[in-house]
Protein backbone atom coordinates (compact mmCIF):
# COMPACT_ATOMS: atom_id res chain seq x y z
CA UNK A 1 0.00 0.00 0.00
CA UNK A 2 2.90 2.45 0.32
CA UNK A 3 3.09 3.20 -3.25
CA UNK A 4 -0.43 4.81 -3.19
CA UNK A 5 -0.02 8.40 -2.82
CA UNK A 6 -1.68 9.77 0.22
CA UNK A 7 -4.67 11.87 -1.04
CA UNK A 8 -4.37 15.42 -0.71
CA UNK A 9 -7.15 17.04 1.82
CA UNK A 10 -8.91 18.45 -1.36
CA UNK A 11 -9.27 15.57 -3.06
CA UNK A 12 -10.63 13.34 0.06
CA UNK A 13 -13.32 16.10 0.63
CA UNK A 14 -14.43 16.33 -3.39
CA UNK A 15 -13.92 12.82 -4.58
CA UNK A 16 -12.12 11.66 -7.75
CA UNK A 17 -14.47 12.74 -10.56
CA UNK A 18 -13.76 9.25 -12.36
CA UNK A 19 -16.33 7.05 -14.30
CA UNK A 20 -16.01 4.55 -10.94
CA UNK A 21 -17.63 7.58 -8.63
CA UNK A 22 -20.28 8.73 -10.96
CA UNK A 23 -21.27 4.83 -11.37
CA UNK A 24 -20.95 4.91 -7.78
CA UNK A 25 -23.37 7.80 -7.33
CA UNK A 26 -25.80 6.66 -9.84
CA UNK A 27 -25.99 3.40 -8.26
CA UNK A 28 -26.35 4.39 -4.21
CA UNK A 29 -28.99 7.27 -5.91
CA UNK A 30 -30.98 4.47 -7.57
CA UNK A 31 -30.76 2.11 -4.54
CA UNK A 32 -31.49 5.45 -1.63
CA UNK A 33 -34.42 5.81 -3.98
CA UNK A 34 -35.95 2.55 -3.65
CA UNK A 35 -34.89 1.87 0.15
CA UNK A 36 -36.79 5.24 0.77
CA UNK A 37 -39.91 4.50 -1.21
CA UNK A 38 -40.63 0.58 -0.33
CA UNK A 39 -38.84 -0.61 2.71
CA UNK A 40 -39.60 2.45 5.00
CA UNK A 41 -41.61 1.89 8.51
CA UNK A 42 -44.42 4.78 8.53
CA UNK A 43 -43.82 7.00 11.60
CA UNK A 44 -45.28 10.51 10.94
CA UNK A 45 -47.02 11.77 8.39
CA UNK A 46 -44.33 11.92 5.80
CA UNK A 47 -41.54 10.24 7.63
CA UNK A 48 -40.52 6.97 7.57
CA UNK A 49 -38.04 4.93 9.75
CA UNK A 50 -36.18 4.39 6.28
CA UNK A 51 -32.80 2.48 6.31
CA UNK A 52 -32.03 4.45 3.01
CA UNK A 53 -29.42 6.51 4.94
CA UNK A 54 -27.16 3.78 5.27
CA UNK A 55 -26.27 4.19 1.42
CA UNK A 56 -24.90 7.53 1.44
CA UNK A 57 -22.29 5.72 4.23
CA UNK A 58 -21.50 3.32 2.10
CA UNK A 59 -21.04 6.00 -0.62
CA UNK A 60 -18.91 8.24 1.37
CA UNK A 61 -16.78 5.69 2.63
CA UNK A 62 -15.80 4.23 -0.62
CA UNK A 63 -15.98 7.68 -2.88
CA UNK A 64 -15.83 10.40 -0.34
CA UNK A 65 -18.25 12.90 0.88
CA UNK A 66 -19.41 15.00 -1.61
CA UNK A 67 -20.43 11.99 -3.57
CA UNK A 68 -22.06 10.58 -0.77
CA UNK A 69 -24.25 14.21 -0.72
CA UNK A 70 -25.00 14.09 -3.93
CA UNK A 71 -26.28 10.80 -4.33
CA UNK A 72 -28.68 11.57 -1.14
CA UNK A 73 -29.83 14.45 -2.75
CA UNK A 74 -30.08 12.67 -6.29
CA UNK A 75 -31.42 9.54 -4.40
CA UNK A 76 -34.22 11.94 -2.46
CA UNK A 77 -35.31 13.24 -5.90
CA UNK A 78 -35.38 9.83 -7.87
CA UNK A 79 -37.70 8.64 -4.58
CA UNK A 80 -40.06 11.86 -4.96
CA UNK A 81 -40.36 10.53 -8.59
CA UNK A 82 -41.00 6.67 -7.84
CA UNK A 83 -43.36 7.73 -4.81
CA UNK A 84 -44.96 10.38 -6.92
CA UNK A 85 -45.42 12.59 -4.27
CA UNK A 86 -44.47 15.96 -6.00
CA UNK A 87 -40.90 17.01 -5.37
CA UNK A 88 -39.60 18.74 -2.47
CA UNK A 89 -36.72 19.80 -2.91
CA UNK A 90 -36.43 21.39 1.00
CA UNK A 91 -35.81 17.72 1.94
CA UNK A 92 -33.62 16.82 -0.70
CA UNK A 93 -31.29 19.32 0.01
CA UNK A 94 -31.12 19.12 3.65
CA UNK A 95 -30.38 15.03 2.39
CA UNK A 96 -27.67 16.37 0.61
CA UNK A 97 -25.93 17.79 3.82
CA UNK A 98 -27.09 14.56 6.06
CA UNK A 99 -25.33 12.72 3.25
CA UNK A 100 -22.03 14.83 3.13
CA UNK A 101 -22.07 14.69 7.07
CA UNK A 102 -22.37 11.16 7.35
CA UNK A 103 -19.81 10.17 4.36
CA UNK A 104 -17.03 11.89 5.84
CA UNK A 105 -15.41 8.25 7.04
CA UNK A 106 -12.11 8.76 5.39
CA UNK A 107 -11.53 11.74 7.41
CA UNK A 108 -11.32 10.04 10.40
CA UNK A 109 -9.41 7.41 9.43
CA UNK A 110 -12.03 4.73 8.70
CA UNK A 111 -11.04 2.76 5.77
CA UNK A 112 -13.78 0.78 4.77
CA UNK A 113 -11.97 0.12 1.73
CA UNK A 114 -9.45 -1.12 3.58
CA UNK A 115 -10.69 -2.74 6.15
CA UNK A 116 -10.71 -0.26 9.18
CA UNK A 117 -12.90 0.43 11.20
CA UNK A 118 -12.76 0.10 14.55
CA UNK A 119 -14.64 1.24 17.99
CA UNK A 120 -12.74 4.53 17.50
CA UNK A 121 -14.62 4.89 14.57
CA UNK A 122 -17.33 3.82 15.12
CA UNK A 123 -17.88 6.36 18.03
CA UNK A 124 -16.93 9.26 15.98
CA UNK A 125 -19.20 8.10 13.37
CA UNK A 126 -22.14 7.99 15.56
CA UNK A 127 -21.42 11.49 16.98
CA UNK A 128 -20.74 12.81 12.92
CA UNK A 129 -24.53 11.14 12.50
CA UNK A 130 -26.45 12.65 15.27
CA UNK A 131 -24.67 16.15 14.84
CA UNK A 132 -25.91 15.57 11.14
CA UNK A 133 -29.13 14.84 10.68
CA UNK A 134 -29.68 17.52 13.46
CA UNK A 135 -28.02 20.08 11.94
CA UNK A 136 -29.58 19.30 8.00
CA UNK A 137 -33.19 18.03 8.78
CA UNK A 138 -33.23 20.27 12.03
CA UNK A 139 -31.86 23.41 10.48
CA UNK A 140 -31.70 23.31 7.20
CA UNK A 141 -34.78 21.78 6.15
CA UNK A 142 -37.03 24.00 8.24
CA UNK A 143 -34.93 27.13 6.64
CA UNK A 144 -35.42 26.23 3.11
CA UNK A 145 -39.32 25.02 3.66
CA UNK A 146 -40.11 28.47 5.48
CA UNK A 147 -38.53 30.08 1.92
CA UNK A 148 -40.19 27.49 -0.56
CA UNK A 149 -43.93 27.56 1.56
CA UNK A 150 -43.68 30.45 3.68
CA UNK A 151 -45.34 29.66 7.18
CA UNK A 152 -46.10 26.47 7.58
CA UNK A 153 -43.01 25.80 10.51
CA UNK A 154 -45.20 23.86 13.31
CA UNK A 155 -45.53 20.86 10.70
CA UNK A 156 -42.18 21.01 9.20
CA UNK A 157 -41.19 21.17 12.89
CA UNK A 158 -43.40 17.90 14.34
CA UNK A 159 -42.05 16.17 11.05
CA UNK A 160 -38.19 17.25 11.49
CA UNK A 161 -38.13 16.19 15.19
CA UNK A 162 -39.61 13.02 14.16
CA UNK A 163 -37.10 12.62 11.44
CA UNK A 164 -34.47 13.51 13.47
CA UNK A 165 -34.91 10.54 16.02
CA UNK A 166 -36.02 7.76 13.61
CA UNK A 167 -32.98 8.54 10.74
CA UNK A 168 -30.19 9.04 13.59
CA UNK A 169 -31.43 6.31 15.88
CA UNK A 170 -31.37 4.44 12.04
CA UNK A 171 -27.82 5.10 11.14
CA UNK A 172 -26.56 4.08 14.26
CA UNK A 173 -28.77 0.88 14.77
CA UNK A 174 -28.77 -0.57 11.42
CA UNK A 175 -25.43 1.33 10.29
CA UNK A 176 -22.91 0.70 12.64
CA UNK A 177 -23.49 -3.48 12.08
CA UNK A 178 -23.04 -2.48 8.85
CA UNK A 179 -19.89 -0.89 8.29
CA UNK A 180 -18.42 -3.34 10.89
CA UNK A 181 -19.34 -6.30 8.47
CA UNK A 182 -18.42 -4.53 5.36
CA UNK A 183 -15.11 -3.30 6.59
CA UNK A 184 -14.44 -7.48 7.93
CA UNK A 185 -15.48 -8.26 4.34
CA UNK A 186 -13.22 -6.14 2.53
CA UNK A 187 -10.31 -7.53 5.48
CA UNK A 188 -10.90 -10.50 4.15
CA UNK A 189 -9.52 -9.85 0.65
CA UNK A 190 -6.29 -7.40 2.25
CA UNK A 191 -3.07 -8.66 0.36
CA UNK A 192 -4.58 -8.29 -3.45
CA UNK A 193 -3.59 -5.22 -5.66
CA UNK A 194 -4.67 -3.84 -8.56
CA UNK A 195 -2.07 -3.56 -11.02
CA UNK A 196 -1.83 -0.54 -13.02
CA UNK A 197 -1.12 -1.11 -16.46
CA UNK B 1 -44.55 -3.26 -8.13
CA UNK B 2 -42.99 -2.57 -11.00
CA UNK B 3 -45.76 -0.63 -12.49
CA UNK B 4 -45.03 1.79 -10.02
CA UNK B 5 -42.44 2.92 -11.76
CA UNK B 6 -43.65 5.30 -13.61
CA UNK B 7 -41.44 7.19 -15.90
CA UNK B 8 -40.87 5.76 -19.66
CA UNK B 9 -37.96 3.90 -21.30
CA UNK B 10 -39.21 4.74 -24.70
CA UNK B 11 -40.33 8.01 -25.75
CA UNK B 12 -44.31 8.27 -26.22
CA UNK B 13 -46.24 9.50 -29.12
CA UNK B 14 -48.27 12.45 -27.71
CA UNK B 15 -47.22 15.63 -28.49
CA UNK B 16 -45.87 16.46 -25.26
CA UNK B 17 -43.72 13.52 -24.95
CA UNK B 18 -42.40 14.31 -28.69
CA UNK B 19 -40.91 17.28 -27.55
CA UNK B 20 -37.10 17.72 -26.99
CA UNK B 21 -35.56 16.79 -23.88
CA UNK B 22 -34.28 20.44 -23.34
CA UNK B 23 -38.04 21.78 -24.13
CA UNK B 24 -39.64 19.84 -21.48
CA UNK B 25 -36.87 20.43 -19.04
CA UNK B 26 -36.98 24.09 -19.23
CA UNK B 27 -40.66 24.71 -19.30
CA UNK B 28 -40.59 22.07 -15.89
CA UNK B 29 -38.12 24.42 -14.28
CA UNK B 30 -39.85 27.42 -14.89
CA UNK B 31 -43.32 25.98 -13.72
CA UNK B 32 -41.55 24.67 -10.76
CA UNK B 33 -40.21 27.64 -10.22
CA UNK B 34 -43.59 29.72 -9.99
CA UNK B 35 -45.06 27.51 -8.11
CA UNK B 36 -42.67 26.88 -5.33
CA UNK B 37 -42.38 30.65 -4.57
CA UNK B 38 -45.76 32.32 -4.94
CA UNK B 39 -48.00 32.35 -1.93
CA UNK B 40 -50.80 33.92 -4.68
CA UNK B 41 -53.71 32.03 -5.68
CA UNK B 42 -54.01 34.73 -9.11
CA UNK B 43 -50.96 33.45 -9.57
CA UNK B 44 -51.37 29.65 -8.47
CA UNK B 45 -54.87 28.41 -9.52
CA UNK B 46 -54.15 29.47 -13.51
CA UNK B 47 -50.71 27.23 -12.73
CA UNK B 48 -52.67 24.38 -11.84
CA UNK B 49 -55.15 24.36 -14.38
CA UNK B 50 -51.94 24.65 -16.85
CA UNK B 51 -50.79 21.99 -15.36
CA UNK B 52 -53.95 19.76 -15.50
CA UNK B 53 -54.27 20.68 -19.33
CA UNK B 54 -50.63 19.03 -19.99
CA UNK B 55 -51.19 16.06 -17.87
CA UNK B 56 -54.35 15.33 -19.92
CA UNK B 57 -52.85 16.19 -23.20
CA UNK B 58 -50.73 12.91 -22.46
CA UNK B 59 -53.54 11.18 -22.08
CA UNK B 60 -52.11 9.02 -18.89
CA UNK B 61 -52.87 5.35 -18.30
CA UNK B 62 -55.49 5.65 -15.20
CA UNK B 63 -54.84 2.55 -13.99
CA UNK B 64 -51.03 3.41 -13.67
CA UNK B 65 -51.26 6.49 -11.83
CA UNK B 66 -54.70 6.09 -10.00
CA UNK B 67 -53.21 4.97 -6.49
CA UNK B 68 -50.71 7.81 -6.75
CA UNK B 69 -53.46 10.22 -7.32
CA UNK B 70 -55.66 8.99 -4.44
CA UNK B 71 -52.80 8.74 -2.29
CA UNK B 72 -51.42 12.34 -2.77
CA UNK B 73 -55.31 13.43 -1.61
CA UNK B 74 -55.17 11.35 1.27
CA UNK B 75 -51.76 12.75 2.43
CA UNK B 76 -52.82 16.39 2.00
CA UNK B 77 -56.11 16.24 3.46
CA UNK B 78 -54.48 14.95 6.73
CA UNK B 79 -51.78 17.46 6.89
CA UNK B 80 -54.15 20.58 6.50
CA UNK B 81 -56.19 18.71 8.94
CA UNK B 82 -53.15 18.76 11.08
CA UNK B 83 -52.54 22.52 10.61
CA UNK B 84 -55.93 23.04 11.27
CA UNK B 85 -55.56 21.58 14.72
CA UNK B 86 -52.86 22.84 15.38
CA UNK B 87 -53.27 26.39 14.56
CA UNK B 88 -57.18 27.15 13.36
CA UNK B 89 -55.60 31.52 13.01
CA UNK B 90 -52.84 30.30 10.55
CA UNK B 91 -54.13 32.35 7.27
CA UNK B 92 -55.39 35.29 10.12
CA UNK B 93 -51.58 35.61 11.38
CA UNK B 94 -50.23 35.62 7.67
CA UNK B 95 -52.72 38.09 6.66
CA UNK B 96 -53.02 40.26 9.55
CA UNK B 97 -56.65 40.81 9.19
CA UNK B 98 -59.56 38.52 11.32
CA UNK B 99 -62.93 37.57 9.22
CA UNK B 100 -64.46 35.26 11.75
CA UNK B 101 -67.08 33.02 9.89
CA UNK B 102 -68.14 31.12 12.45
CA UNK B 103 -67.16 29.61 15.57
CA UNK B 104 -66.95 26.42 17.15
CA UNK B 105 -65.62 27.36 20.44
CA UNK B 106 -62.59 29.96 21.61
CA UNK B 107 -59.90 27.75 19.82
CA UNK B 108 -61.86 26.45 16.47
CA UNK B 109 -62.79 29.29 14.76
CA UNK B 110 -63.28 29.47 10.96
CA UNK B 111 -61.48 32.42 9.56
CA UNK B 112 -61.81 33.14 5.62
CA UNK B 113 -58.42 33.82 5.76
CA UNK B 114 -57.70 30.29 6.98
CA UNK B 115 -59.58 29.07 4.44
CA UNK B 116 -57.87 31.68 2.01
CA UNK B 117 -54.59 29.92 2.92
CA UNK B 118 -55.76 26.44 2.69
CA UNK B 119 -57.00 26.81 -0.96
CA UNK B 120 -53.60 28.51 -1.95
CA UNK B 121 -51.84 26.40 -0.08
CA UNK B 122 -53.95 23.02 -1.79
CA UNK B 123 -53.51 24.40 -4.85
CA UNK B 124 -49.63 25.20 -4.51
CA UNK B 125 -49.45 21.25 -4.05
CA UNK B 126 -51.74 20.39 -6.32
CA UNK B 127 -49.60 22.47 -9.18
CA UNK B 128 -46.53 21.04 -8.30
CA UNK B 129 -47.76 17.78 -7.84
CA UNK B 130 -49.49 17.50 -11.47
CA UNK B 131 -46.41 19.34 -12.60
CA UNK B 132 -43.94 16.46 -11.39
CA UNK B 133 -46.44 13.80 -12.34
CA UNK B 134 -46.63 15.16 -16.42
CA UNK B 135 -42.92 15.42 -16.32
CA UNK B 136 -42.07 12.32 -15.17
CA UNK B 137 -44.79 10.65 -17.57
CA UNK B 138 -43.67 12.38 -20.59
CA UNK B 139 -39.83 12.22 -20.26
CA UNK B 140 -37.12 8.95 -20.69
CA UNK B 141 -34.12 9.16 -18.49
CA UNK B 142 -32.06 10.11 -21.52
CA UNK B 143 -34.07 12.74 -22.18
CA UNK B 144 -33.74 13.84 -18.71
CA UNK B 145 -29.88 14.07 -19.16
CA UNK B 146 -29.86 15.83 -22.15
CA UNK B 147 -31.84 18.02 -20.88
CA UNK B 148 -30.22 18.91 -17.92
CA UNK B 149 -27.01 19.53 -20.42
CA UNK B 150 -28.84 21.57 -22.17
CA UNK B 151 -28.69 23.83 -18.76
CA UNK B 152 -24.97 23.58 -19.06
CA UNK B 153 -24.85 21.40 -16.14
CA UNK B 154 -21.61 19.09 -16.14
CA UNK B 155 -22.31 16.15 -17.84
CA UNK B 156 -21.56 13.81 -15.68
CA UNK B 157 -23.58 15.09 -13.56
CA UNK B 158 -26.14 14.31 -16.43
CA UNK B 159 -25.03 10.67 -16.36
CA UNK B 160 -25.86 10.33 -12.67
CA UNK B 161 -29.08 11.09 -13.32
CA UNK B 162 -29.91 8.83 -16.46
CA UNK B 163 -27.60 5.77 -15.21
CA UNK B 164 -29.51 5.73 -11.76
CA UNK B 165 -32.91 6.13 -13.13
CA UNK B 166 -32.45 3.25 -15.47
CA UNK B 167 -31.36 1.53 -12.73
CA UNK B 168 -33.88 1.55 -10.59
CA UNK B 169 -35.37 -1.15 -11.66
CA UNK B 170 -32.98 -3.25 -11.66
CA UNK B 171 -32.47 -2.78 -7.85
CA UNK B 172 -36.36 -3.15 -7.36
CA UNK B 173 -35.84 -6.65 -8.60
CA UNK B 174 -32.96 -7.52 -6.87
CA UNK B 175 -34.83 -6.14 -3.23
CA UNK B 176 -38.04 -8.25 -4.58
CA UNK B 177 -35.89 -11.13 -4.80
CA UNK B 178 -33.49 -10.71 -1.93
CA UNK B 179 -37.04 -10.42 0.60
CA UNK B 180 -38.55 -13.53 -0.94
CA UNK B 181 -35.15 -15.66 -0.63
CA UNK B 182 -35.23 -14.38 3.13
CA UNK B 183 -39.10 -15.25 3.18
CA UNK B 184 -38.40 -18.82 1.82
CA UNK B 185 -35.93 -18.92 4.75
CA UNK B 186 -38.44 -18.52 7.25
CA UNK B 187 -38.23 -14.82 8.11
CA UNK B 188 -41.98 -13.19 9.09
CA UNK B 189 -41.83 -10.13 7.16
CA UNK B 190 -45.94 -9.30 7.97
CA UNK B 191 -45.94 -5.93 10.05
CA UNK B 192 -48.80 -7.33 12.04
CA UNK B 193 -46.41 -10.07 13.44
CA UNK B 194 -43.29 -8.63 14.33
CA UNK B 195 -42.00 -5.81 16.87
CA UNK B 196 -40.03 -3.24 15.74
CA UNK B 197 -37.10 -4.00 17.11
CA UNK B 198 -37.44 -7.21 14.94
CA UNK B 199 -38.22 -5.65 11.91
CA UNK B 200 -35.52 -2.93 12.48
CA UNK B 201 -33.06 -6.59 12.39
CA UNK B 202 -34.85 -8.05 9.53
CA UNK B 203 -34.26 -4.53 7.66
CA UNK B 204 -30.10 -4.99 8.05
CA UNK B 205 -30.28 -8.86 6.92
CA UNK B 206 -32.54 -7.58 3.75
CA UNK B 207 -30.06 -4.64 3.53
CA UNK B 208 -26.60 -6.02 3.33
CA UNK B 209 -26.77 -8.06 0.58
CA UNK B 210 -28.53 -5.45 -1.22
CA UNK B 211 -25.53 -3.02 -0.79
CA UNK B 212 -23.26 -5.26 -2.23
CA UNK B 213 -25.09 -6.51 -4.87
CA UNK B 214 -25.12 -2.94 -6.02
CA UNK B 215 -22.08 -1.68 -4.87
CA UNK B 216 -20.30 -4.98 -6.66
CA UNK B 217 -21.54 -3.67 -9.76
CA UNK B 218 -19.95 -0.33 -10.06
CA UNK B 219 -16.60 -1.75 -11.01
CA UNK B 220 -18.10 -3.59 -14.21
CA UNK B 221 -20.33 -0.82 -15.29
CA UNK B 222 -17.62 1.58 -14.81
CA UNK B 223 -15.38 -0.72 -16.79
CA UNK B 224 -18.01 -1.25 -19.26
CA UNK B 225 -18.49 2.88 -19.80
CA UNK B 226 -14.62 3.33 -20.26
CA UNK B 227 -13.89 0.33 -22.55
CA UNK B 228 -16.76 2.73 -25.04
CA UNK B 229 -14.38 5.95 -24.16
CA UNK B 230 -17.38 7.41 -21.77
CA UNK B 231 -15.29 10.36 -20.10
CA UNK B 232 -13.13 11.07 -22.34
CA UNK B 233 -14.62 14.55 -24.06
CA UNK B 234 -15.07 17.50 -22.93
CA UNK B 235 -18.29 18.01 -24.38
CA UNK B 236 -21.17 15.05 -24.77
CA UNK B 237 -24.03 14.89 -27.16
CA UNK B 238 -27.02 13.03 -26.68
CA UNK B 239 -28.20 10.44 -29.25
CA UNK B 240 -31.84 10.50 -28.25
CA UNK B 241 -32.36 14.02 -28.76
CA UNK B 242 -34.74 14.77 -32.12
CA UNK B 243 -34.99 17.61 -34.04
CA UNK B 244 -35.63 20.99 -32.75
CA UNK B 245 -38.78 22.09 -34.18
CA UNK B 246 -41.17 25.06 -34.39
CA UNK B 247 -43.18 23.56 -31.14
CA UNK B 248 -40.04 23.50 -29.21
CA UNK B 249 -38.81 26.76 -30.02
CA UNK B 250 -42.26 28.14 -28.76
CA UNK B 251 -42.60 26.12 -25.42
CA UNK B 252 -38.99 27.29 -24.70
CA UNK B 253 -40.09 31.08 -25.39
CA UNK B 254 -43.39 30.51 -23.08
CA UNK B 255 -40.89 28.92 -20.38
CA UNK B 256 -38.34 31.38 -20.74
CA UNK B 257 -40.85 34.32 -20.37
CA UNK B 258 -42.64 32.68 -17.10
CA UNK B 259 -38.87 32.44 -15.97
CA UNK B 260 -38.85 36.05 -16.47
CA UNK B 261 -41.79 36.94 -14.94
CA UNK B 262 -41.03 34.51 -11.83
CA UNK B 263 -37.22 36.66 -11.59
CA UNK B 264 -39.10 39.92 -11.79
CA UNK B 265 -41.58 39.08 -8.91
CA UNK B 266 -38.49 37.83 -6.92
CA UNK B 267 -36.73 41.21 -7.70
CA UNK B 268 -39.69 43.53 -6.86
CA UNK B 269 -40.77 41.58 -3.71
CA UNK B 270 -37.13 42.13 -2.41
CA UNK B 271 -37.69 45.78 -2.27
CA UNK B 272 -41.36 45.97 -1.89
CA UNK B 273 -42.43 42.92 -0.25
CA UNK B 274 -45.34 41.04 -1.39
CA UNK B 275 -47.98 40.41 1.16
CA UNK B 276 -47.61 37.09 2.16
CA UNK B 277 -51.67 36.04 1.38
CA UNK B 278 -53.44 36.97 -0.85
CA UNK B 279 -57.22 38.16 0.47
CA UNK B 280 -59.60 39.14 -2.42
CA UNK B 281 -61.94 42.09 -0.93
CA UNK B 282 -65.32 42.07 -1.69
Amino acid sequence: MSEIKKKSFGATLLGEWNTQTIVGVALGAALFGVLMVYAGIPVFTNTKLTPSYIVPVIVGALFGPLPAGLAAFLGNVFADLLGGWGFWFDWSIGNFFIGFIVGLLPFYGAEIKKGVFGLKQAIIYAVLAIVGVAFSIGLVTPLLTLLFFGGELEITYAQAQAAVISDSSILIVVGLPILFALAARYRKRQGLKKEEN
Amino acid sequence: MDNRFIIPLVPGERFLQRLTGATKVRFFVAALCVLMVSFDLRILLPGLVLQCVLLVSIRPNLRRIRFIIIFMIATNLINILLFFLADPLIGSRLAGTTTVLFKLNGYFQFTSETLWYFAARLSKIAGVFVASLWFALSITPSQLASGLYSLRLPYKLCTMVSLGLRYIPDILRDYEGTKTAMQMRGMELDPRKTKLGARLKQTSMILFPLIMMTFEKVGVIANAMELRGYGRGKKRSYYCEPETTRADIVFQIFALAVFLGFAAYVITGLFIPHPELYIPRF
